[in-house]
């Protein structure tokens, strides 16, 4: 008993509460942990070097996921250069300048933003696929490459950016800020001094997760135009790109049972990559609380 | 609220950052634009009551027609059959880690659910075909390879993680006022968490279910692979579905020029959902405004 305490013992209505609670828990767990399981059996056998290091060929058993995994880590590396800067720099606007400005326009500017990327934040990704097609390789004519892919995902990522960040900032306690404002300190001086240091976690933490969510995508690229077929590793902003849940995706359609091992080897090999950005959040902020923690107990 | 008069130096700074802040904004209301004019250009062919009124949805033969309600009907039966899958268990987990659970437990399915809840959709599509879909047609005989229930039922776990992890936040987050003010009151441990405890978390587990029926709408791999791209009007769940997600995937896959009416049908499609999980995003937020002022926060 956590949360509800009174030191009674439980009567049987509680009891049974209980019980089927945790019957639920288990049954969640077993049905994931059977995942885990299915895509172990179906893939391990297939994840080898020749897997990771080879290019696509003709015959399934013969295929890699060299381009599609290269493909993947360029475009998160694009999309954090292209979304992260301008993420974080929006947030701190809009938490810091915006919404307690002198300024009534500056506040209602930063009102509408608000507004504006919470309900960008919602749109499916197709759509954002739909709208690269449209905007990046149609008007702007950057054609089916990984330039115009990076900017799709980007523009994807900065409201989940924008607002995961705000949420950090929000979460920050304000007394060291206010301290140095009645010293004298500049707003910036101020919140470089006492809102970044201990807002710093969450801002890693929420650009990660933010990572974490577009580098699974398969939706948004499938609609930009990803190849399914390359025997090349995608070297220029304007080449044509491959990435790993679009081979997903192809492999799944496809008939065959190599070519099902080959789907479930590469899920396999995307999963770590996004587990990769959840460990470095989860745990850097673990961490951080811990410190805290002994901060204030000291 | 600290306010001051600025140094060249801070105004310099929070002109940088405006810049940020208005070039983020100018993307999205491009996107927003370009999806305007694109529905425009939609709707000057085909007319609104058509759309909005046609059971029939037939873009890609020389017989066009477009009629939404298919694919309505096919998203709608993703989200009912994913919340009736997901809301029951998504709830009583919740409740069990925030209020009954041991801290160390909590903390090991937390870490848990956030990782889960980072596992793509295209994932939750192949595990549609090869789990889901050979383990259903044991309990349900005569069920189709691709059917509304299969990814209705893989979306609702997809979702269930996501779901959990922000529910046992919200009960989590209701101050315990509300428990203690119960007990004292005589009421016992049951009574506590069904009169007080739940009733002060409803806005706030309401918001969260909205989100998390945004990301059924949005969802798209789970019904390219397992729903059949089939669109047909009515809840028939044994049936193929194709979902609004899916037709804008299988326009984008399909090559057709900008000009064509199956690429204006998906500016509209993608329109219809925009104003959909738009409006739902707001109404989420506006729920969890009033849970966070409820709960003393």
């Amino acid at each position: 008993m956590r949360r509800i305490m009174d030191g009674s013992s439980p009567n049987r209505l509680e009891k049974w509460f209980v019980l089927l609670c945790q019957g639920c828990l288990v049954l969640f767990l077993l049905i994931f942990l059977s995942f885990l399981l299915l895509l172990l059996i179906m893939g391990l056998p297939r994840l080898d070097w020749e897997f990771i290091f080879g290019f696509q060929s003709r015959f399934p058993d013969q295929s890699g996921a060299l381009s599609a995994l290269t493909g993947t880590c360029e475009l998160v590396l694009l999309v954090l250069l292209f979304a992260c800067p301008i993420g974080i720099a929006a947030a701190f606007f809009i938490q810091e300048y915006g919404e307690n400005s002198s300024s009534m326009a500056l506040r209602m500017i930063s009102r509408f933003f608000d507004l504006l990327l919470t309900s960008m934040e919602g749109l499916p990704s197709v759509v954002y696929g739909f709208l690269g097609l449209a905007l990046f390789v149609n008007i702007l004519s950057m054609g089916r490459s990984l330039l115009a892919a990076a900017l799709t995902l980007a523009s994807m990522a900065v409201p989940i950016i924008i607002s995961n960040s705000r949420n950090a900032l929000r979460s920050v306690s304000r007394e060291k800020q206010e301290t140095a404002l009645c010293l004298g300190a500049t707003k910036w001086q101020a919140f470089k001094a006492g809102v970044l240091p201990e807002a710093l976690p969450g801002l890693v933490t929420g650009t990660c997760l933010a990572m974490g969510r577009v580098a699974g995508e398969a939706a948004p690229l499938l609609m930009v135009g990803a190849f399914s077929y390359m025997t090349f590793v995608p070297d220029r902003l304007l080449s044509p790109f491959a990435a790993l849940p679009v081979d997903i995706y192809n492999w799944t359609v496809q008939a065959g049972g190599g070519e099902h091992a080959n789907g479930s080897a590469a899920i396999l090999l995307l999963i770590p990559i996004l587990v990769f950005f959840n460990a470095i959040s989860v745990i850097w902020r673990r961490h951080w609380e811990k410190q805290t923690a002994e901060d204030k107990a000291k | 609220m600290i306010r001051q008069t600025d140094s060249p130096g801070d105004t310099l700074i929070g002109a940088v950052l405006f810049v940020a802040a208005l070039l983020a904004a100018a993307v999205s209301l491009s996107l927003i634009g370009l999806l305007a004019a694109g529905s425009i250009e939609f709707f000057r062919e085909v007319s609104l009551f058509e759309f909005f009124t046609g059971t029939v949805w037939n873009p890609l033969f020389f017989q066009k027609q477009f009629g939404i309600l298919p694919l309505v009907t096919g998203t709608l039966s993703v989200v009912i059959i994913a919340v009736l899958v997901s809301v029951g268990p998504g709830i009583l987990i919740s409740i069990y880690l925030s209020e009954f659970a041991s801290d160390s437990l909590r903390n090991i399915m937390l870490t848990v659910l956030e990782i889960v809840s980072g596992i793509p959709t295209v994932v939750y599509g192949f595990l549609t075909l090869f789990w889901a879909t050979p383990v259903l047609k044991k309990l349900v005989p005569g069920l189709p390879a691709f059917s509304a229930f299969s990814v209705g039922i893989m979306t609702g776990l997809m979702v269930l993680p996501v779901l959990i992890y922000l529910w046992e936040a919200v009960i989590s987050s209701v101050s315990d006022r509300y428990r203690q003010g119960s007990l004292m009151l005589g009421a016992d441990r049951m009574q506590t968490l069904f009169r007080a405890v739940l009733p002060a978390a409803m806005p706030g587990l309401l918001s969260v279910l909205i989100l998390a029926i945004i990301r059924v709408i949005g969802e798209t791999m789970i019904a390219v692979i397992a729903g059949g791209q089939k669109a047909e009007f009515g809840f028939d769940f044994l049936a193929p579905i194709q979902t609004m997600t899916a037709f804008i995937i299988q326009v984008g896959m399909g090559d057709f020029p900008p000009d064509s009416m199956e690429y204006q049908g998906a500016f509209a499609i993608a329109g219809v959902l925009a104003v959909t999980t738009m409006s739902l995003s707001l109404l989420s937020r506006y729920l969890r405004r009033a849970f966070s002022e409820r709960s003393g926060r």
